[in-house]
């Protein structure tokens, strides 16, 4: 699965923005609305499509794109 | 099939990939998976941004495919590409329509296109349709900004605006999306309070609070077992303190703001270090627990509503409550249990401000027998305690037949001949139902919608209080289409399908159950023998002389203020101002000098209508205001309200009062009592204010009713 492509909708989803367009270094530092709510959305989604769990910490430690695929390619 | 791994190495391939492409769309024709479907259309765009001719081409070749995978790869194109919401609009309503079973995220696509387009109230109706299909927690997160757009588009219409105070021991941030989308489903606005996290306590007490200042209407008190403060083998919670304790927040939360309240139960702790012994041991945990529970159900007093738990846990199971989610988030219940806890908080919302169902209409045929009375005859229908779907319509008779008794009308729409239809009532032995828990029985060839429509008319009930079961898709969606505000639920085919769709829809819940409520099969049938009688009699005059009507009333006490609550929340007919209250609203006018209180009760010979009509007034100075006047709709055409008003005029004019106001507040169901002001001897005073004065003479006669008093 294309790893970009899925987070990106995912993304779109979240913030309600068709338009949205992210890369590795988006991350909590430079989206706005990126906060603990939609933190847990991003993640919940995010497992959800790649039928994963994350662990504790690596909630704690993904704040950006980059973050998120280190983390998922943990996994699959 | 397709999948995202087979497009995956198509895409990497680097052959020819459209042709590829067009093999695997001709070889999977009616497949359709949405994930699938939006990955494709990445999958494309990404190709596309150095695209060629080639893709655009082909892309517009599937414009004039039948199929729903191509056209929805067309319809995201265009939107992307070149804007054209609304043919987009178009294909995808085109494709929702093709499909037998509908994902609520193609649903949620479809709503976001039409808010891009300005067509806010219509994506409210698809997110609507949505909602009824009871998607997972993953939906309302990816809904939740849209939602708020649409309910902040201008031309929406909300039944009622509620504001609900979230008062919980744990994170309600979460929660709060999904409240307000369940409650957007039942055309019901919330206006939120939440409470500052772990603060409910402090915010309750202190009279100088952000609740205290927003005054809810309906408080949710959302507390959980950690709050107990449990440690095993230790009997240091003592259950009937803990429960006076919440007693006194309940107190404290209806002084200041007099607002229902829900108590969210307690949850069982999933496990304990006690094991088995958890519910035997003095201090086990599950004992506990289970004792406040009970507790609090039977120190609870009218105004507070009890929502269960562990009732909540057992449809959800193992995922109730997440520690992961508990220990991240401070989240309770889990992520996976908010929709449903969202449905059922919906559900008591719904019967705290008197929006419940109020009657279930049933189909025959496959709905509570099986087989088809008209070919295969009283001995070919299936009906049979010994096998499973014959058991199975045997319990959605008794479901029915339970809901009857408290309360809730039967009607039956069926298209059949009314002697076959009949028969299985009269002699099939297993039929649990009998002809008589039909408060109207249509079995007839005419179109489903306007029977229903007829029903209601007979019953002056609005269309948004019935609830419709069908095993035939096609009926359904004939109804819901022609008829939006009656309620039918997505119920499959086999008995037990559609009893768990009446079960998990909790259409017909109510606070508590009144003397009336008990009695309404009975009163509505009487009434609709009276209609009949109606018909005999050659002038309305000597019906109503003949109907030997006897009225009295009483001031709105305690014994009468659970029944006046129900109909001041319920009445929509004859009702001047619509003007809802709360029980404790209610009990606080009533108790109040300030006001002027009525309850009106109806007899004739046919029976006892009980209490039928409220009056509340305000004392003015030198006049009164008729703030309340409603009627039942039971009741109407009867002369009552002459009744009513000769009793406010009489107790009136011995306070000295010489004025009389009253307001007509115009609503789409009241248009009924558009002139009774006029009738009753009031003249318009200005707009929607009538006034008669009470030194002219002027009296209010009644010819028709006797007062049960004398």
């Amino acid at each position: 699965m294309n790893v970009n492509i899925v987070l990106r909708n995912i993304f779109r989803e979240v913030f309600d923005d068709d338009e949205l367009v992210i890369s590795d270094s988006t991350s909590k530092d430079n989206v706005m609305e990126w906060d603990s709510v939609a933190h847990v959305k991003l993640v919940l989604a995010v497992e959800d499509v790649f039928n994963i769990r994350f662990s504790l910490d690596d909630v704690t430690f993904i704040n950006s794109v980059e973050g998120f695929k280190t983390s998922i390619n943990k996994y699959i | 099939m397709i999948n995202k791994t087979l497009l995956d190495y198509v895409f990497s391939s680097n052959d020819n990939i459209i042709n590829t492409l067009q093999y695997l769309l001709d070889a999977n024709r009616e497949y359709f998976d949405l994930e699938v479907a939006t990955y494709l259309d990445s999958l494309i765009e990404f190709i596309a941004e150095d695209s060629d001719e080639e893709w655009i081409d082909w892309i517009y070749t599937l414009s004039g495919s039948k199929y729903p995978l191509p056209r929805f790869v067309y319809a995201k194109f265009i939107i992307r590409e070149e804007d054209k919401s609304e043919e987009a609009i178009k294909i995808v309503k085109s494709i929702i329509d093709s499909l037998s079973k509908v994902d609520p995220f193609l649903y949620l696509f479809l709503s976001r296109i039409l808010v891009r387009n300005g067509n806010f109230i219509e994506a409210g109706e698809y997110l609507k349709r949505a909602l009824l299909l009871s998607p997972s927690y993953s939906f309302y997160a990816k809904s939740e900004k849209l939602l708020d757009k649409i309910l902040e588009s201008k031309n929406l219409q909300v039944k009622k605006t509620i504001k609900l105070a979230v008062l919980g021991s744990s994170t309600t941030s979460f929660l709060v999306p999904v409240l307000r989308a369940c409650c957007f489903k039942d055309g019901i606005g919330l206006n939120i309070y939440e409470g500052v996290y772990g603060n409910f306590q402090q915010e309750i007490m202190d009279s100088k609070s952000g609740l205290h200042t927003f005054n809810p209407d309906l408080a949710m008190l959302l507390l959980n077992h950690r709050d107990i403060g449990l440690s095993p083998l230790e009997d240091k919670t003592i259950p009937s303190e803990f429960v006076h304790n919440l007693q006194e927040l309940w107190s404290r939360l209806q002084e200041f703001s007099s607002c229902h309240i829900l108590q969210l139960g307690f949850d069982v702790p999933q496990y304990s270090a006690n094991g088995f012994l958890d519910d035997t041991l003095q201090g086990g945990q599950a004992r506990i627990v289970n004792t406040i529970n009970q507790l609090i159900a039977d120190n609870m007093w009218t105004g507070i509503s009890l929502c269960d738990m562990n009732r909540i846990a057992l449809n959800i199971g193992n995922k109730f409550n997440s520690d992961l989610d508990w220990s991240q988030n401070r989240q309770y219940p889990s992520f996976d249990t908010l929709p449903l806890l969202g449905m059922n908080t919906a559900a008591h919302i719904r019967s705290i401000f008197g929006y419940s169902a109020k009657v279930l209409i049933l189909d025959l045929d496959n709905t509570l027998w099986g087989g088809i009375i008209g070919e295969d005859g009283l001995s070919g229908i299936s009906i049979d305690p010994s096998t499973a779907n014959g058991e199975g319509y045997i319990a959605l008779q008794k479901y029915a037949k339970d809901l009857k008794n408290r309360g809730i009308l039967l009607a039956i729409c069926s298209k059949n001949n009314l002697k076959d239809a009949q028969v299985p009532f009269e002699e099939h032995k297993s039929m649990i139902l009998k002809l008589d828990d039909f408060i109207i029985f249509k079995a007839n060839w005419k179109d489903k919608a306007s029977n229903i429509e007829d029903i209601a008319e007979e019953l002056s009930l609005g269309l948004d209080s019935i609830v419709f079961i069908d095993d035939n898709p096609m009926e359904r969606s004939w109804v819901r289409s022609s008829l939006p505000d009656v309620i039918v639920p997505e119920c499959g085919d086999t008995p037990w399908e559609m009893l768990a769709a009446l079960r998990s829809g909790m259409y017909f819940e109510s606070v508590n159950i009144t003397k009336e409520d008990v009695k309404r099969h009975d009163s509505y049938k009487s009434n609709l023998d009276r209609k009949k009688h109606e018909r005999k009699h050659k002038t309305m005059e000597s019906f109503l002389k003949e109907l030997e009507m006897v009225a009295e009333s009483t001031k709105i006490n305690p014994t009468t203020l659970v029944r006046a609550t129900q109909l001041i929340n319920k009445t929509n007919q004859f009702n001047f101002t619509t003007r809802r209250y709360s029980e404790e609203q209610v009990k606080s006018i009533s108790e109040s000098l300030d006001y002027w209180t009525r309850c009106f009760y109806l007899k004739d010979k046919f029976g006892d209508n009980g209490l039928i009509g409220i009056m509340i007034v305000k004392k003015l100075e030198e006049s009164w205001h008729i703030d309340t006047f409603l009627m039942s709709c039971r009741v109407l055409g009867r002369t009552m309200e002459k009744y009513m008003m000769a009793e406010l005029m009489s107790d009136a004019r011995s306070e000295n009062i010489k004025l009389l106001t009253g307001e007509f507040i115009p609503t789409k169901k009241n248009a009924l009592v558009k002139n009774t002001f006029r009738e009753l001897g009031f003249k318009r005073f200005k707009e929607n204010i009538f006034s008669i004065s009470l030194d002219m003479g002027n009296v209010c006669v009644n010819k028709f009713i006797k007062d049960g008093r004398q």
